[in-house]
């Protein structure tokens, strides 16, 4: 009875006990209400010229149903920045600056300064990824001009400059550089990475501008938009493309939208000599005859095809060309297909790589076109029959 | 000397149980941070190391062939039997032992939570809180641990095999190539902190009195053995998918590879969810260690009942887990080391001599197997 007794006193202190602990288990601590944190949307990085961190933040600020305005830009982002020897340094000068604390769950663009690439990123890099609240998916980009500039490039329509950079990455796919992806690419094989440069048009307008070509940590070059093509087709990363091209003896041109393609790198060593084998295979429809061509015979499609790899020969080689020459750092995933074919021999070239081995690579481009259809019509849409150059 | 205590745990598990809760003694902590210590050795060939470190799960084997010698006895109880008061010592050794290895578990918690989730939030007050909600657990004997093991962990499991699915939108699966670049040392030292947890299927050794089918034990052992290693290949195998060369760099690269998880953008920032399910999992590894501290202390001391020793013990935990280390890379680096040692002293080596010594001294249980009182 009294055992009886006891055992249910025992129950209920214990009852208790969870009970009074339960308000300490779900984190008080670390309770965040939306109105007291600053929603970071990007982190700018870059170095002034005395050689400290400068860190600029874009807050974003949710704007509440029923105030008026907001295109402007300034309503609806706050941009700050703060200098500091070290960027966490610099991170908690900014702290100091705001009411509200530094929140960067949702955070989705970091911005390297075209100073700091050049100096090297690895601290920012260490940073980014030693802080748990920072995403390892946020894009990256260089820009030539300092963070805080692009960060206060808003397009209207947009609330915050976030957005547009997010959804040119989205909308290009081509330039999709989390910085999980620079980690690896700096740390791998080639130990070299190659980050989309963002570039400001004019006061509402922020544009790609080709691709920074780092070793190490460091940015070597920068490949304009044209040359920063070809990566793209080494890489295979890419929605659609169209390719023009001309024809010999023809005026006009023929443009062919590439639907589906298909790279191979094929690592060759021969005695002392390395070669790699670009094999590009793509498909594609075409999508403008300004020439006066039918495309009613094969051969002529056949003809069409020759200059089409002709085309993509030349842009392919132009990156490679640059890249090689140029900025020296291994961009195209040459070092990992050599890795891969050849370790024992890999171990030998591993660092010499980048000075020695891969700016006197032979690249031997290989290229398929196959054009599958002509489109919706194989004439001369818009030409009388007799006007159709016929055999 | 020893007064015959009896079974003072009244529970009865079947064995279908046991091997679910060893096998999530044996994955419980590494799931989050495989594969980081491996990874440093090991390189991409991480996904190799479960097999190898699947080796020290011997100790099962260990523990069973002692329980067939002593039926309905734990190791507690027998050891004494065996030697005599060292055995004695030997026992109060595996004690010592385990509330020492559950201190790790709950540290590795508790450093999870605030140095990820909540980095305000006191270290004492993680741990205490989940030593506390444990404590209760324990308190309600063997079967509602693993009762509660069985409602939580199977669709945590089940979660996270299907978030470890859900990235391969981001697998890259060069990563993996070229395989067994530097042969198979470089696995096999990968493969040291694996085996740690792995030998901790000795555990049997205090469940296998209380599990009701004895004859499927073993085989049931087995199943559990191949779970964790397909488990921990899986999410080896996910880390280097998504991470490629990077999951050395990170310490819990199974979160960041979840956290990288984006499907049609809408179904992102699913790191706490990922929290909550291995809480779950962390919870019913707490409570299987602290469960054996308790048990085995009551059995030591020859008491009646091992309920009142929950939450004395309980406390002594989240003191022990607040000294055993001073710094999570100390943690770490003790169990990617020394750390092999220790564990596979205890958990392989000791009962094996245990089980020779009764072997030539002839010593054997009393109870007839089955006849659990």
């Amino acid at each position: 009875m009294r055992a009886g007794r006891m055992k249910k006193a025992g129950k209920r202190a214990l009852c208790l006990l969870l009970m009074v602990s339960l308000p300490i288990l779900p984190g008080c601590w670390d309770r965040m209400e939306l109105n007291e944190i600053a929603l970071i949307r990007s982190l700018g990085v870059d170095r002034t010229e005395d050689g400290q961190f400068e860190v600029t933040i874009l807050q974003a600020i949710p704007l509440r149903v029923g105030t008026e305005g907001g295109g402007g830009g300034g309503k609806q982002q706050m941009v700050l920045s703060a200098q500091g020897v070290t960027i966490p340094e610099a991170i908690s000068k900014l702290q100091q600056k705001m009411g509200r604390r530094i929140f960067t769950g949702h955070q989705e663009v970091i911005v390297f300064g075209k100073r700091l690439a050049k100096t090297g990123i690895r601290e920012a890099l260490d940073y980014i990824s030693r802080h748990p609240g920072f995403r390892k998916d946020a894009f990256v980009f260089v820009t030539k001009v300092s963070p805080k500039e692009i960060f206060e490039t808003v397009a209207p329509g947009e609330t915050t400059s976030t957005e547009t950079l997010y959804k040119m990455v989205k909308l290009e796919r081509t330039v999709n550089k989390t910085i999980m992806r620079v980690l690896q690419e700096v740390s791998g094989d080639a130990e070299a990475a190659d980050i989309p440069v963002v570039m400001k048009m004019n006061d509402t307008t922020l544009a790609l501008d080709g691709t920074a070509v780092f070793r190490e940590d460091k940015m070597m070059d920068h490949l304009d938009r044209k040359a920063a093509e070809g990566l793209l087709w080494i890489r295979n990363e890419f929605t659609t493309r169209i390719v023009n091209t001309r024809l010999q003896g023809e005026k006009g041109y023929v443009s062919m939208e590439v639907v589906r393609s298909e790279i191979e790198l094929i690592p060759k060593i021969e005695g002392k000599k390395q070669r790699i084998i670009l094999k590009v295979t793509s498909e594609g429809d075409v999508r403008l005859n300004g020439t006066r061509l039918s495309l009613y015979h094969p051969s002529d499609v056949d003809r069409i095809a020759r200059a089409m790899e002709r085309s993509i020969r030349d842009r392919i080689r132009r990156t490679v060309d640059q890249v090689q020459q140029k900025a020296r750092a291994d961009i195209l995933g040459f070092a990992r297909a050599f890795h891969r074919e050849y370790p024992k021999e890999w171990t030998k070239m591993k660092d010499r790589w980048n000075e020695q081995v891969f700016p006197r690579l032979d690249v031997d481009i290989q290229v398929r076109v196959h054009i599958r259809r002509p489109g919706v019509t194989n004439q001369q849409a818009g030409l009388p029959k007799e006007k159709v150059k016929d055999r | 000397m020893k007064r015959g205590t009896g079974m003072i745990e009244r529970g009865r598990i079947s064995a279908g149980q046991m091997a679910l809760i060893l096998y999530v003694g044996c994955v419980g902590v590494k799931i989050l941070t495989a594969p980081h210590l491996a990874a440093q050795w090991a390189g991409r060939d991480i996904w190799l190391t479960p097999l190898v470190a699947a080796v020290s799960s011997v100790s099962f084997y260990v523990a069973l062939k002692l329980h067939r010698r002593f039926p309905g006895e734990t190791i507690i109880q027998y050891s004494p039997r065996i030697l005599g008061w060292f055995g004695k010592g030997i026992a109060l050794l595996y004690w010592v032992v385990y509330i020492h290895t559950c201190s790790f578990v709950i540290r590795y918690y508790a450093d999870i939570v605030t140095g990820v989730f909540l980095p305000e939030t006191p270290p004492a007050v993680v741990m205490g809180g989940m030593a506390l909600v444990c404590a209760a657990a324990v308190r309600g004997g063997l079967e509602t641990i693993v009762r509660s093991t069985q409602f939580l962990t199977i669709p945590a499991f089940a979660v996270l095999a299907t978030l470890a699915v859900l990235s391969s939108t981001e697998w890259q699966v060069e990563n993996l190539f070229p395989i067994l670049e530097h042969g198979i040392a470089p696995v096999v030292r990968g493969a040291v902190n694996p085996s740690i947890w792995y030998s901790e299927y000795f555990l049997a050794a205090f469940l296998l009195p209380y599990v009701k089918e004895q004859d499927k034990a073993g085989r049931w052992g087995a199943v559990s053995v191949v779970g964790s290693i397909l488990t921990l290949t899986l999410f080896d195998l996910s880390a280097v998918f998504v991470l490629g060369n990077q999951s050395a760099t990170f310490l819990y690269p199974l979160f960041e590879t979840f956290r990288l998880i984006s499907l049609a953008g809408f179904f992102e920032h699913i790191d706490a969810f990922l929290l909550a399910m291995w809480l779950t999992i962390i919870f019913a590894k707490i409570c299987l260690f602290q469960y054996v501290a308790v048990l085995g202390s009551a059995q030591w001391l020859g008491l009646s009942d091992y309920k009142p020793l929950s939450l004395p013990i309980a406390f002594i935990l989240v003191a022990v887990s607040i000294w055993t280390a001073p710094s999570l890379s100390f943690l770490n680096r003790f169990l990617d080391g020394e750390g092999v040692f220790y564990s596979h002293l205890v958990q392989v080596v000791i009962p094996l001599g245990l089980l020779a010594v009764a072997g030539i001294r002839k010593v054997k249980g009393t109870r007839e197997e089955g006849s659990a009182s």
